[in-house]
């Protein structure tokens, strides 16, 4: 007790003392932090009185020898606002909040550059998204955080399935065969980012698990997104998508520092009650129509179809280091239940980010994150489940033989629980190794070596349940079956890039870069499963006891490039970048040699001109870039092969597999493009304004081998001409600034043209289809539905639609059956253009209110039109299942919407529905304790916070979720967006506090 | 001369790299066999045995498709895209018919693969000489009656079709769109060079199987009297099989697949549930599907491993009664049908005229050529009564229509330039 009355006497008296010294010596001091979350910022230049520091890892700083009573304090970062106060000498608890400039000219980029250069030098757009943002809003997964961040970086969840997927599209999609997905890195190293892997729970082949969901967001610093083939070019074939490169968080010089982050919250299904449909059906005995509202009745009976699902997570991390050594080392654990009982997720990451400087000229990093975890994933879309049997829910099912079910169309959720168990263990290990060397002040080097090992284990498995057995619903199903697929997948990434720069004169600066890549990537499985166990409680393969059927391979792909690139500074003001880059691929045909991609770009800062005259506009940046870049066929589409198979009396025998093309080449994407950033009246407003138009030739298209050749599948050939244009605009600005209240708003805008613009020139009908309802045709976008529309319709005197009349496709109607009155007797009208499968238009609006620099108001809203979803919920319930309103009541509805229903599904355009929506995406609440309230907590900062994710949508699609289609499978093929009882998007409320020691 | 040795070292360095480049795109491929390494004389064996892999796996799967759509069988899951087949609404654009693989009960795409398969190897085979190729008359009559035998379903069970060829030089010659009685004169072409090499080569069990097979395209062409030449050749205790097994799902027999004691995804239909035939045995599982379907079971092929008849003696015999029928030679049927009915515990008839006759023929080929891939080309052939009606309401909604052969589907239409 005496010592610890000493120890804080002590320390009082030293704190009283600096501060006495301060005010005697003409001192001040105080800490900078960020605005979000009051993270305390390193390497900010803090100036008065002709006396200049940069701050301390804690953000502190010291001015000392300063004369008089006030001065004007100046504080620069690179990124933030400059901020210029008026302080008293002799303060020394100051406490100067940076907020991010509106544009960043100074920033480093490090994604589609040889190395580290400042953003003024790219010529081309680089989006940009602070880790530190992450902090407060309710994100889980990296797709969370993509969206709405980023103009033209478009993410399309698929399920609200926790732990599922998205598609990625960046500058729209290019290329109809291949796809469309991103390039994603990690530290520099490239790593698996596939859309659609796990257990097959939405059936038709699909999948819904995505892989780059896997890195915690608690450990991203920040994310570069370049957009296309003007800024890709570097990256080579596979990245005419565009490239995510994720930058994890690195320890700084510095005093060892904690950081805790605890997330508690709950997901739920939001108002099932008014989304869900009320069902009928026919009493077969009496002819009475019967109805349901099985959601309202099984909440009424006291089980809600769905649960509120808990959600917590955990991070703890702890940086610092000398000026030798620095360190990063953070662990996660995610626990996450979904709305369906079967489905949750439970992962542990940890990372570990290591610097080493042994010396001025020689830097080595190295970075280690390991994920591990099991996702369990609910039955959806067509494999049935909770939503399945409640947008079929049949009132038939509540007597008689069925009246077991409840009213649900199949099997209860109980029933599904038990039986319907789909789950993925994760291992993933990424590892990179960056050693930069600068053996000289004109030279310097870097070799970046690392891996990406993904190791799934996919497991679909249904227990033996005898009560089950021969059930209406289950049939064999309960006899038992398991099938697990144990997936591996490597990508080894070998990066070399040299610089050389000179003064050529005091005026201009030349840099030479060269280098070159080996990306190397091998995709195996082992795959095992039989059906049956002989009693309940078995689990293993081994012990069923037939139908064992077991499948090993892999896959390997490997590419190697050189580039070599110049760079040309005047006056530090005009950069003009030329570069080449020459490829090769093991998935190129024989008859393909290597592919060349050529870029140029200029950047010019035109305000730092002598000649600038305009005070109220701060900064103006003009660019301007053209840049190619490819994208590979698939391994082995190049050459024709037969797989081995069983043959006849079980015999060795080998099938026709693939008819190959052995001229096949990667897709060329051509880009260039053109923009703008400025910020202006004392860099409050940011605009940021980017043109592009990319054109990609030689795309490889995917044809059907007519059958009749009699190898089956596809053949991928170069003949496609697919071009994107679009605008991409992010505003920022601080509208309102007052001593206590600031108002902050983003708005991001991006808008996309796409069209095809060449296919196969043999083919005289320009379009092919690549799934159900969707064509790649000439003079549309890529992957456009196309069906037959009707026009009108009437109503005989019993209900049915008659005089059905589609679009002729020349302007005018016809029969939609033809003359002969018969579907699909060779007179048919034809299909016609419905709309795009991409969003046309798509942004988002953000705001922050910030109050006495502690408290935080911010919401994001984002939106996504010019697109169509269908709506396959309908396409079940109506024209197959015959359970709405309109099979029963046709005349109270439009009679182009009962034409489709009666068709036997001929006529689906009803069901391809404008799926444009805006969403309430994320609102959160923070407040940054005082520091007298942290130190209680023994922390030197605490923020609490309160946010929502998913709170209100407005669309006019009549699904039941605009964000919910099939990720993978048959059903996918890319580009269909194809809803069918896929559980939507959930609500997330959740509470987060955030420590730092 | 210190640049000098940098100069070396960066050349050195450049070799080395240069070097190592030559194998760094190197990939192993160790489930994919390019063509060119096995399109020899020495695997002839191996791809003749391969074609006949790949016809019994899509004869699998006709006669499971085959056996809906003629109401041998009641589709009784809840997948959507199986529904057409059973209630006689086929459309050119429904995929599982036309493009799936046969362990999908794919049908076109399948049997197409069988008849290309066949007649590659039977081209190779051609221009392969009998020093290289061991056995190389037995090869080309297993592949020529194969290729036949694809070309038969084909014929059978679609309203029209398109064969294309594979041209030595690997090029593609597309067919145009042939009417049904083009494709039997091709498939009875293939049967005809399938028996002159099985003759030559003495290969009994393929010249009986031709023999058949061209009995039966030449039946499907109204040449009777042919087809009777044919047929008594044969002998009666002649059975030429599917093979199947539990090896892997290619190799399963595909009724078990679709209708066993572990697999409910169709019943049996109305018109076998009752017949009290030995040849046709099925079992009450007194329950429904999901879709409410009444659930009966064939036990005609218990196992995945059952065989199932592609042709055979019966089948032979069968033919010659038709035949007998179409010569006016009622007695001669009648004898025949009555061997039949006697199988099946009926008591002989005798027919007082063709119509009658024919009726009891029939009925004959519908019990002893049960789930056999037969019954939907005399469904089409003998435009057998639609049962349920066209009209009738649909288990699963909407109502029986009036397609009875598959149409030649949009995946050919689509990609075939001749069409």
């Amino acid at each position: 007790m005496r010592r610890s009355v000493c120890l804080c006497l002590g320390l009082l008296g030293s704190a009283v003392g600096a501060r006495l010294a301060a005010a005697q010596a003409g001192g001040i001091a105080g800490v900078v932090v960020e605005e979000i979350a009051g993270r305390p910022l390193a390497g900010v230049e803090v100036s008065a009185g002709g006396v200049a520091v940069t701050t301390d890892a804690e953000g502190r700083f010291r001015l000392e020898g300063l004369s008089g009573a006030e001065v004007v304090l100046s504080v620069r970062g690179v990124g933030y606002r400059p901020v210029q106060r008026t302080v008293s000498v002799g303060a020394v608890d100051l406490r100067i909040v940076l907020t991010r400039a509106p544009i960043e000219l100074e920033a480093v980029v490090v994604t589609g550059t040889p190395g580290e250069v400042q953003q003024r030098q790219v010529a081309n757009a680089v989006s940009r998204i602070s880790g530190d943002a992450l902090i407060e809003a309710p994100v889980t997964s990296v797709q969370d955080v993509l969206n709405g961040r980023a103009p033209s970086v478009v993410v399309l969840p698929a399920s609200g399935n926790v732990g599922s997927g998205s598609r990625l599209r960046i500058r729209g999609a290019s290329s109809p065969s291949l796809g469309n997905q991103p390039l994603v890195y990690v530290d520099g190293v490239r790593v698996n980012a596939a859309s659609a892997t796990g257990p097959v729970n939405q059936a038709f082949g699909s999948s819904s698990i995505s892989r780059i969901n896997d890195l915690n967001p608690d450990d991203i610093e920040s994310i570069e997104i370049i957009k296309g083939p003007a800024a890709a070019t570097l990256y080579g074939t596979e990245a005419s998508n565009g490239v995510i490169q994720i930058i994890t968080k690195r320890g700084t010089r510095g005093a060892t520092r904690w950081n805790f982050t605890a997330r508690q919250g709950t997901n739920f299904f939001s108002n099932p009650e008014e989304r869900l449909w009320v069902n009928y059906a026919r009493d077969p005995g009496t002819g009475q129509i019967l109805s349901i509202d099985l959601v309202e009745r099984e909440d009424s009976l006291g089980h809600p179809i769905w649960r509120n699902g808990h959600l917590q997570e955990y991070d703890l991390n702890v940086s610092g280091g000398s000026d030798v050594v620095q360190y990063f080392l953070g662990g996660g654990l995610e626990d996450n239940e979904g709305v369906d009982q079967s489905n949750d997720l439970r992962r542990y990451s940890v990372r570990g980010n290591f610097t080493v400087r042994p010396s001025g000229k020689l830097t080595t990093a190295l970075n280690l994150g390991y994920v591990t975890g099991r996702t369990n994933l609910a039955c959806e879309a067509g494999c049935g489940g909770r939503v399945w049997g409640t947008v079929l829910a049949n009132p038939l099912n509540l007597t008689g033989p069925n009246a077991s079910r409840r009213g649900f169309h199949s099997g209860t959720p109980e029933q599904y629980d038990l039986l319907e168990n789909y789950w993925q263990d994760l291992d993933r290990f990424t590892a990179s190794l960056q050693v930069t060397h600068q053996p000289t002040s004109w030279f310097s080097h870097r070799l970046n070596f690392g891996t990406d090992r993904t190791r799934e284990e996919d497991v679909t498995f249904t227990p033996r349940v005898d009560s089950l057995i021969n059930h209406p619903v289950w049939g064999s199903q309960p006899l038992g079956f398991k099938a697990v697929n144990d997936r591996t997948l490597n990508v080894t990434t070998v990066d070399y890039a040299a610089t050389a720069t000179f003064a050529v004169t005091p005026q201009v600066r030349s840099a030479t870069s060269f280098g070159g890549q080996h990306y190397w990537t091998r995709d195996g499985f082992v795959y095992a499963q039989g059906r049956e166990f002989p009693a309940p409680g078995l689990t293993a393969i081994s012990a069923t006891v037939r139908d064992r059927f077991n499948a090993q391979d892999f896959v390997e792909e490997k590419s190697l490039g050189f580039f070599v690139q110049e760079q040309i500074a005047w006056r530090d003001r005009v950069f003009v970048t030329l570069g080449l880059r020459s490829d090769d691929h093991s998935a190129f045909g024989p008859n393909f040699d290597r592919a060349y991609y050529p870029k140029a770009g200029v950047s010019w800062v035109v305000s730092g001109e002598p000649f600038w005259r305009f005070s109220w506009l701060n900064a103006l940046r003009v660019r301007a870039a053209y840049g190619e870049s490819g994208l590979q066929p698939q391994t082995f589409a190049a050459i024709r092969t037969y797989q081995p198979v069983t043959g006849p009396s079980d015999s060795a025998a080998v099938t026709p597999q693939f008819i190959g093309n052995p001229d096949l080449g990667p897709e060329r994407g051509r880009e260039w493009e053109l923009g703008f950033e400025a910020s202006a009246f004392g860099d409050r407003v940011g605009v940021e304004l980017t043109y592009y138009n990319k054109r990609v030739t030689d795309a490889i298209l995917e044809r059907q081998i007519a059958p009749s050749v009699g190898i089956p599948g596809t053949q991928f050939f170069n003949a496609g001409k697919v071009a994107n244009r679009g605008l991409e605009l992010q505003v920022r600005g601080r509208p309102y600034e007052g001593q206590r209240v600031n108002v902050d708003l983003t708005f991001n805008l991006s808008t996309n043209s796409n069209e095809i613009l060449e296919l196969d020139p043999r083919d005289p009908s320009q379009f092919f289809t690549p799934s159900a309802f969707i064509r790649h045709q000439v003079g549309y976008p890529v992957g456009s539905w196309f069906e037959q529309r009707v026009l009108s319709a009437q109503f005989d005197t019993l209900g049915n639609a008659v005089n059905v009349m589609c679009d002729d496709g020349q302007g005018g109607a016809m029969p939609c059956m033809g003359a002969n009155g018969v579907w699909g007797g060779g007179d048919d009208a034809p299909d016609v253009y419905l709309g795009r499968t991409t969003p046309k238009v798509e942004g988002s609006f953000a705001s922050t209110i910030t109050l006495w620099d502690r408290v935080r108001i911010s919401g994001l809203l984002d939106f996504k039109t010019g697109f169509r979803k269908l709506d396959g919920n309908t396409r079940v319930r109506c024209p197959i299942f015959n359970r709405c309103r309109e099979n029963f009541f046709p005349t109270e509805f439009d009679p182009k919407r009962i034409a489709g229903i009666q068709s036997s599904n001929n006529l689906v355009d009803y069901l391809i529905d404008d799926a444009s929506f805006a969403k309430l995406r994320e609102v959160s609440i923070a407040y940054t304790l005082p520091d007298r309230y942290a130190r209680r907590l023994s922390a030197s900062r605490a923020t609490v916070s309160v946010a929502g994710r998913n709170l209100y949508t407005w669309t006019g699609y009549g699904g039941l979720e605009p964000e919910a289609y099939f990720l993978g499978g048959s059903r996918s093929a890319g580009f269909s967006l194809w809803e069918q009882t896929t559980i939507p998007q959930l609500t997330t409320w959740v509470v987060t506090v955030n420590l730092a020691f | 001369m210190r640049l000098d040795r940098m100069r070396a070292a960066a050349c050195a360095a450049l070799v080395a790299t240069l070097a190592a480049c030559e194998n760094a795109l190197d990939v192993e491929s160790p489930s994919r066999i390019p063509a060119e390494l096995i399109e020899s004389p020495a695997n002839a064996a191996l791809l003749v045995r391969s074609a006949v892999g790949d016809f019994e796996c899509a004869f699998g799967a006709y006669v499971v498709m085959g056996g809906i759509v003629g109401d041998e069988l009641i589709e009784a899951t809840q997948t959507a895209d199986r529904w057409p087949y059973d209630a006689r609404r086929t459309q050119p654009n429904d995929l599982r018919y036309g493009t799936f693989g046969c362990t999908a009960n794919g049908v076109y795409t399948p049997l197409q693969t069988a008849r290309v398969s066949a007649e590659r190897i039977l081209g190779l085979l051609q221009g392969w000489t009998d020093a290289e190729v061991p056995n190389r008359t037995r090869l080309m009559a297993t592949a020529a009656a194969h290729a036949g035998y694809a070309l038969q379903l084909l014929g059978e069970g679609f309203c029209s079709l398109a064969v294309s060829t594979i041209n030595p030089d690997r090029s593609v010659s597309y067919g145009g769109e042939i009417s049904r009685d083009s494709v039997f004169r091709l498939a009875e072409a293939r049967f005809t060079e399938a028996i002159t090499a099985a003759q030559a080569s003495g290969t009994t069990d393929i010249l009986n199987m031709a023999l058949v097979g061209r009995a039966r395209a030449r039946l499907y062409r109204g040449r009777y009297a042919e087809a009777r030449a044919d047929a008594v050749q044969v002998p009666s205790t002649f059975v030429k099989n599917m093979t199947a097994s539990a090896t892997s799902g290619r190799r399963e027999n595909r009724v078990w697949s679709n209708n066993s004691a572990t697999s409910t995804a169709t019943s049996v239909g109305d018109l076998y549930r009752t017949l009290n035939d030995p040849r046709v045995p099925v079992t009450n599982l007194n329950r429904n599907s999901v879709t409410g379907v009444p659930l009966w079971r064939q036990d005609k092929y218990p196992t995945a491993g059952s065989p199932i008849r592609i042709a055979s003696g019966h089948e032979a015999a069968l033919i010659v009664a038709e035949a007998e029928i179409a010569a006016g030679n009622l007695a001669a049927a009648d004898s025949i049908i009555n061997i039949y009915r006697a199988r099946g515990n009926q008591s002989a008839i005798s027919s007082p005229d063709s119509a009658t006759a024919m009726s009891y023929l029939i009925d004959q080929r519908r019990r002893e050529l049960f789930l056999e891939g037969q019954h939907l080309g005399d469904y089409i052939r003998f435009q057998l009564p639609f049962s349920p009606a066209v009209g009738a309401p649909y288990h699963a909604g909407g109502v029986y229509g009036q397609q009875r052969c598959f149409p030649l589907p949009d995946v050919e239409r689509n990609n075939n330039p001749n069409l």
